[in-house]
Protein backbone atom coordinates (compact mmCIF):
# COMPACT_ATOMS: atom_id res chain seq x y z
CA UNK A 1 0.00 0.00 0.00
CA UNK A 2 3.00 2.24 0.41
CA UNK A 3 4.10 1.61 -2.75
CA UNK A 4 0.54 2.09 -4.31
CA UNK A 5 0.71 5.57 -2.70
CA UNK A 6 4.33 6.08 -3.87
CA UNK A 7 3.52 5.34 -7.35
CA UNK A 8 0.05 7.79 -6.92
CA UNK A 9 2.55 10.62 -6.44
CA UNK A 10 2.87 10.74 -2.37
CA UNK A 11 6.28 11.05 -2.41
CA UNK A 12 6.57 11.04 1.42
CA UNK A 13 5.39 7.76 2.78
CA UNK A 14 6.19 5.78 5.79
CA UNK A 15 5.59 2.20 7.91
CA UNK A 16 5.06 2.70 11.64
CA UNK A 17 7.39 0.54 13.42
CA UNK A 18 5.63 -1.98 15.25
CA UNK A 19 2.33 -0.70 14.60
CA UNK A 20 -0.47 0.56 16.50
CA UNK A 21 0.86 -1.57 19.75
CA UNK A 22 4.04 -0.34 19.86
CA UNK A 23 2.11 3.35 20.06
CA UNK A 24 -0.15 2.26 23.00
CA UNK A 25 2.65 0.51 24.66
CA UNK A 26 4.21 3.43 25.18
CA UNK A 27 1.94 5.33 26.55
CA UNK A 28 1.44 7.69 23.73
CA UNK A 29 -2.16 9.71 23.28
CA UNK A 30 -5.26 7.95 21.47
CA UNK A 31 -8.57 8.91 20.50
CA UNK A 32 -11.56 7.30 20.72
CA UNK A 33 -13.20 6.57 17.17
CA UNK A 34 -16.35 7.43 15.97
CA UNK A 35 -18.38 3.76 15.86
CA UNK A 36 -20.69 3.66 13.00
CA UNK A 37 -23.23 1.11 13.94
CA UNK A 38 -23.24 3.30 17.55
CA UNK A 39 -22.83 6.81 16.59
CA UNK A 40 -20.19 9.38 17.49
CA UNK A 41 -18.38 8.15 20.95
CA UNK A 42 -16.60 10.91 22.74
CA UNK A 43 -14.23 10.22 25.69
CA UNK A 44 -15.42 13.61 27.30
CA UNK A 45 -19.04 13.13 26.68
CA UNK A 46 -21.55 10.89 29.13
CA UNK A 47 -24.24 11.59 27.16
CA UNK A 48 -25.76 8.18 25.95
CA UNK A 49 -26.01 8.09 22.08
CA UNK A 50 -30.03 8.44 20.66
CA UNK B 1 20.19 -48.66 -7.87
CA UNK B 2 23.61 -47.42 -7.04
CA UNK B 3 22.84 -43.80 -7.55
CA UNK B 4 23.64 -42.04 -4.06
CA UNK B 5 21.31 -39.61 -4.96
CA UNK B 6 18.36 -42.04 -5.12
CA UNK B 7 20.01 -44.50 -2.06
CA UNK B 8 19.41 -41.20 0.09
CA UNK B 9 15.66 -41.06 -1.37
CA UNK B 10 15.50 -44.87 -0.65
CA UNK B 11 16.81 -45.04 2.70
CA UNK B 12 15.41 -42.15 3.98
CA UNK B 13 12.14 -41.03 1.37
CA UNK B 14 9.51 -41.06 4.30
CA UNK B 15 11.56 -39.42 7.01
CA UNK B 16 12.99 -36.72 4.19
CA UNK B 17 9.63 -35.42 3.18
CA UNK B 18 8.25 -35.52 6.70
CA UNK B 19 10.81 -32.99 8.10
CA UNK B 20 10.66 -30.86 4.64
CA UNK B 21 6.65 -30.64 4.35
CA UNK B 22 7.18 -29.79 8.19
CA UNK B 23 10.00 -27.26 8.32
CA UNK B 24 8.51 -25.32 4.99
CA UNK B 25 5.07 -25.52 6.74
CA UNK B 26 7.02 -23.28 9.87
CA UNK B 27 8.45 -21.07 7.66
CA UNK B 28 11.82 -22.18 6.00
CA UNK B 29 12.23 -21.56 2.51
CA UNK B 30 12.60 -25.24 1.55
CA UNK B 31 11.23 -26.98 -2.16
CA UNK B 32 9.34 -30.19 -0.26
CA UNK B 33 6.54 -29.56 -2.88
CA UNK B 34 9.53 -30.30 -5.56
CA UNK B 35 10.78 -33.20 -3.42
CA UNK B 36 6.65 -35.27 -2.90
CA UNK B 37 6.96 -34.54 -6.63
CA UNK B 38 9.75 -36.32 -7.28
CA UNK B 39 9.11 -39.03 -4.84
CA UNK B 40 5.98 -39.73 -5.85
CA UNK B 41 7.26 -39.86 -9.78
CA UNK B 42 9.52 -42.77 -8.66
CA UNK B 43 7.87 -44.36 -6.20
CA UNK B 44 7.95 -47.67 -7.29
CA UNK B 45 11.45 -47.62 -7.97
CA UNK B 46 12.53 -45.86 -4.57
CA UNK B 47 10.02 -48.63 -2.93
CA UNK B 48 8.17 -45.88 -1.81
CA UNK B 49 3.91 -46.07 -1.61
CA UNK B 50 1.61 -43.40 -2.85
CA UNK B 51 -0.35 -43.87 0.18
CA UNK B 52 2.91 -43.39 1.98
CA UNK B 53 4.24 -40.32 0.71
CA UNK B 54 0.36 -38.49 1.27
CA UNK B 55 0.39 -39.37 4.68
CA UNK B 56 4.13 -38.54 5.62
CA UNK B 57 3.51 -35.08 3.87
CA UNK B 58 0.36 -34.38 5.29
CA UNK B 59 1.16 -35.11 8.18
CA UNK B 60 4.24 -32.52 8.10
CA UNK B 61 1.77 -30.46 6.95
CA UNK B 62 -0.81 -30.34 9.39
CA UNK B 63 1.99 -30.58 12.27
CA UNK B 64 3.69 -27.51 11.29
CA UNK B 65 0.13 -25.78 10.47
CA UNK B 66 -0.83 -26.96 14.05
CA UNK B 67 1.82 -25.23 15.71
CA UNK B 68 0.73 -21.91 14.34
CA UNK B 69 -2.43 -22.31 14.48
CA UNK B 70 -2.05 -22.84 18.70
CA UNK B 71 0.55 -20.15 18.86
CA UNK B 72 -1.98 -17.56 17.11
CA UNK B 73 -4.42 -18.92 19.90
CA UNK B 74 -2.60 -19.12 22.77
CA UNK B 75 -0.10 -15.82 22.07
CA UNK B 76 -2.28 -13.79 19.76
CA UNK B 77 -1.52 -10.69 18.20
CA UNK B 78 2.11 -10.24 18.91
CA UNK B 79 2.70 -13.61 16.85
CA UNK B 80 1.12 -12.16 13.99
CA UNK B 81 2.95 -8.98 14.27
CA UNK B 82 6.55 -10.81 14.09
CA UNK B 83 5.00 -13.02 10.96
CA UNK B 84 4.24 -9.98 9.19
CA UNK B 85 7.99 -8.79 9.50
CA UNK B 86 9.51 -11.64 8.11
CA UNK B 87 7.03 -12.78 5.95
CA UNK B 88 8.16 -13.30 2.11
CA UNK B 89 5.24 -10.89 1.55
CA UNK B 90 6.94 -7.15 1.82
CA UNK B 91 3.75 -4.96 2.36
CA UNK B 92 1.83 -7.70 3.68
CA UNK B 93 0.68 -6.82 6.93
CA UNK B 94 -2.21 -8.53 9.76
CA UNK B 95 -4.30 -6.50 8.67
CA UNK B 96 -4.61 -7.17 4.99
CA UNK B 97 -4.43 -10.78 5.92
CA UNK B 98 -7.22 -10.42 8.21
CA UNK B 99 -9.11 -8.41 5.72
CA UNK B 100 -8.15 -11.60 3.28
CA UNK B 101 -9.77 -13.99 5.83
CA UNK B 102 -12.65 -11.56 6.57
CA UNK B 103 -13.65 -11.98 2.76
CA UNK B 104 -13.15 -15.42 1.97
CA UNK B 105 -12.81 -16.87 5.74
CA UNK B 106 -11.98 -20.69 6.35
CA UNK B 107 -11.92 -21.10 2.80
CA UNK B 108 -8.58 -19.24 2.58
CA UNK B 109 -6.44 -21.81 4.15
CA UNK B 110 -7.82 -24.07 0.83
CA UNK B 111 -5.49 -22.31 -1.20
CA UNK B 112 -2.50 -20.64 1.24
CA UNK B 113 -0.37 -23.63 0.79
CA UNK B 114 -0.01 -21.95 -3.00
CA UNK B 115 0.96 -18.51 -1.00
CA UNK B 116 4.52 -18.57 0.63
CA UNK B 117 3.50 -15.29 2.26
CA UNK B 118 -0.45 -16.39 3.42
CA UNK B 119 0.85 -19.98 3.72
CA UNK B 120 2.64 -19.77 7.02
CA UNK B 121 -0.05 -16.80 8.19
CA UNK B 122 -3.02 -18.36 7.68
CA UNK B 123 -3.38 -20.89 10.68
CA UNK B 124 -1.95 -18.47 13.19
CA UNK B 125 -4.66 -15.89 11.90
CA UNK B 126 -6.92 -18.97 12.18
CA UNK B 127 -6.27 -18.83 15.86
CA UNK B 128 -5.97 -15.84 16.26
CA UNK B 129 -10.15 -15.61 15.24
CA UNK B 130 -10.92 -18.55 17.94
CA UNK B 131 -11.39 -21.08 14.99
CA UNK B 132 -12.66 -24.22 16.49
CA UNK B 133 -9.79 -26.99 16.38
CA UNK B 134 -12.22 -28.96 14.19
CA UNK B 135 -13.25 -26.53 12.00
CA UNK B 136 -9.17 -26.02 11.00
CA UNK B 137 -8.09 -29.28 10.92
CA UNK B 138 -11.43 -29.91 8.08
CA UNK B 139 -9.89 -27.02 6.32
CA UNK B 140 -6.21 -27.10 6.80
CA UNK B 141 -6.60 -30.62 5.95
CA UNK B 142 -8.28 -29.99 2.63
CA UNK B 143 -5.98 -27.38 1.79
CA UNK B 144 -2.99 -30.24 2.21
CA UNK B 145 -5.24 -32.65 0.22
CA UNK B 146 -5.01 -30.05 -2.70
CA UNK B 147 -1.23 -29.56 -2.38
CA UNK B 148 0.14 -32.70 -1.40
CA UNK B 149 -2.69 -34.00 -4.67
CA UNK B 150 -1.49 -31.89 -7.44
CA UNK B 151 2.48 -32.43 -6.24
CA UNK B 152 1.44 -36.82 -6.45
CA UNK B 153 -0.09 -36.08 -9.60
CA UNK B 154 2.40 -33.71 -11.54
CA UNK B 155 5.12 -36.43 -10.28
CA UNK B 156 2.76 -39.13 -11.79
CA UNK B 157 2.24 -37.30 -15.12
CA UNK B 158 5.61 -36.41 -15.68
CA UNK B 159 6.89 -40.03 -14.47
CA UNK B 160 9.61 -40.26 -17.65
CA UNK B 161 10.85 -36.95 -17.37
CA UNK B 162 11.59 -37.13 -13.73
CA UNK B 163 13.54 -40.22 -14.44
CA UNK B 164 15.08 -39.15 -17.26
CA UNK B 165 16.30 -36.23 -15.22
CA UNK B 166 17.50 -37.69 -12.22
CA UNK B 167 19.70 -41.08 -14.63
CA UNK B 168 21.17 -38.05 -16.36
CA UNK B 169 22.08 -36.48 -12.94
CA UNK B 170 23.26 -39.99 -12.06
CA UNK B 171 25.43 -40.33 -14.76
CA UNK B 172 27.56 -37.95 -13.06
CA UNK B 173 28.08 -39.70 -9.91
CA UNK B 174 29.29 -37.71 -7.34
CA UNK B 175 29.34 -34.78 -9.37
CA UNK B 176 25.49 -35.70 -9.84
CA UNK B 177 24.86 -35.19 -6.14
CA UNK B 178 27.23 -31.92 -6.11
CA UNK B 179 24.96 -30.34 -8.87
CA UNK B 180 21.54 -30.55 -7.04
CA UNK B 181 23.21 -29.57 -3.82
CA UNK B 182 24.68 -26.48 -4.84
CA UNK B 183 21.16 -25.75 -7.07
CA UNK B 184 18.90 -26.28 -3.78
CA UNK B 185 21.58 -24.07 -1.96
CA UNK B 186 21.60 -21.47 -4.33
CA UNK B 187 17.64 -21.45 -4.87
CA UNK B 188 17.86 -21.08 -0.58
CA UNK B 189 20.26 -18.76 -0.77
CA UNK B 190 18.92 -16.47 -3.47
CA UNK B 191 14.91 -16.70 -1.44
CA UNK B 192 16.86 -15.95 1.73
CA UNK B 193 18.41 -12.83 0.11
CA UNK B 194 15.29 -11.62 -1.12
CA UNK B 195 13.40 -11.89 2.04
CA UNK B 196 16.42 -9.57 3.81
CA UNK B 197 15.84 -7.11 0.72
CA UNK B 198 12.57 -6.94 1.21
CA UNK B 199 12.85 -6.99 4.90
CA UNK B 200 15.74 -3.78 5.03
CA UNK B 201 14.03 -2.31 2.48
CA UNK B 202 10.90 -1.87 4.78
CA UNK B 203 13.16 -1.23 7.92
CA UNK B 204 14.75 1.85 6.45
CA UNK B 205 11.94 3.56 5.59
CA UNK B 206 10.09 2.80 8.75
CA UNK B 207 9.30 5.36 11.80
CA UNK B 208 9.38 4.19 15.04
CA UNK B 209 6.71 5.40 17.77
CA UNK B 210 9.14 8.01 19.38
CA UNK B 211 9.99 9.33 16.51
CA UNK B 212 6.27 9.70 14.75
CA UNK B 213 5.42 11.34 18.13
CA UNK B 214 8.23 13.84 18.27
CA UNK B 215 7.56 15.02 15.03
CA UNK B 216 3.65 15.51 16.01
CA UNK B 217 5.40 17.54 18.34
CA UNK B 218 7.14 19.49 16.43
CA UNK B 219 3.89 20.85 14.67
CA UNK B 220 4.87 18.66 11.65
CA UNK B 221 1.52 17.78 9.61
CA UNK B 222 1.90 14.63 9.00
CA UNK B 223 -1.10 12.58 7.72
CA UNK B 224 -1.31 9.78 9.98
CA UNK B 225 -3.43 6.73 8.18
CA UNK B 226 -4.95 3.95 10.29
CA UNK B 227 -4.80 0.82 7.64
CA UNK B 228 -6.39 -2.10 10.23
CA UNK B 229 -9.49 -4.31 8.79
CA UNK B 230 -13.08 -2.91 10.40
CA UNK B 231 -13.04 -5.74 12.64
CA UNK B 232 -9.99 -5.01 14.54
CA UNK B 233 -10.92 -1.28 13.88
CA UNK B 234 -13.57 -1.43 15.91
CA UNK B 235 -12.93 -4.26 18.82
CA UNK B 236 -9.92 -1.58 19.43
CA UNK B 237 -12.29 1.33 19.66
CA UNK B 238 -9.29 3.63 19.87
CA UNK B 239 -6.97 5.05 17.28
CA UNK B 240 -3.64 7.50 16.90
CA UNK B 241 -5.15 10.91 17.91
CA UNK B 242 -6.09 12.65 14.36
CA UNK B 243 -5.69 9.88 12.40
CA UNK B 244 -7.94 8.58 9.54
CA UNK B 245 -9.36 4.93 8.92
CA UNK B 246 -9.06 3.30 5.86
CA UNK B 247 -9.77 -0.40 5.65
CA UNK B 248 -7.29 -2.51 3.54
CA UNK B 249 -10.14 -3.37 1.30
CA UNK B 250 -10.98 0.03 0.42
CA UNK B 251 -7.38 1.51 -0.18
CA UNK B 252 -7.75 1.34 -3.74
CA UNK B 253 -10.55 3.42 -4.12
CA UNK B 254 -10.51 5.42 -0.70
CA UNK B 255 -6.59 6.55 -0.94
CA UNK B 256 -7.21 9.47 -2.30
CA UNK B 257 -9.07 10.47 1.17
CA UNK B 258 -5.29 11.01 2.04
CA UNK B 259 -4.20 14.65 1.41
CA UNK B 260 -1.32 14.99 -1.04
CA UNK B 261 2.09 16.84 -0.42
CA UNK B 262 1.81 16.12 3.40
CA UNK B 263 4.52 13.59 4.78
CA UNK B 264 2.47 10.33 5.51
CA UNK B 265 2.27 7.53 8.43
CA UNK B 266 0.37 4.66 7.91
CA UNK B 267 0.22 2.03 10.80
CA UNK B 268 -1.40 -1.35 11.22
CA UNK B 269 -2.40 -3.39 14.50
Amino acid sequence: MARLLHDEGYTNVRPLLGGFDAWVSLGYPVERHVDPQLGPVSSTSNEPSA
Amino acid sequence: MGNSLLRILHQHGYALIFVAVFAENLGLPLPSYALILVGAALAKELGLSLWGIVLFSAAGALLGDGIWFALGRYRGRPILRTLCSISLNPDSCVSRTEDLFGRHGLKSLLVAKFLPGLNTIAPPLAGLLRTSVLRFTLFDLGGIAIWVGSALGLGLAFHSQVEWLLEWLSAFGRTGVLIVAVLLAGWIVLKWVERRRFYKLLERSRISAPELKEMLERGESAVIVDLRSDFGFQADGVKIAGAIHIPPGEFKTRFREIPPGRPVVMYCT
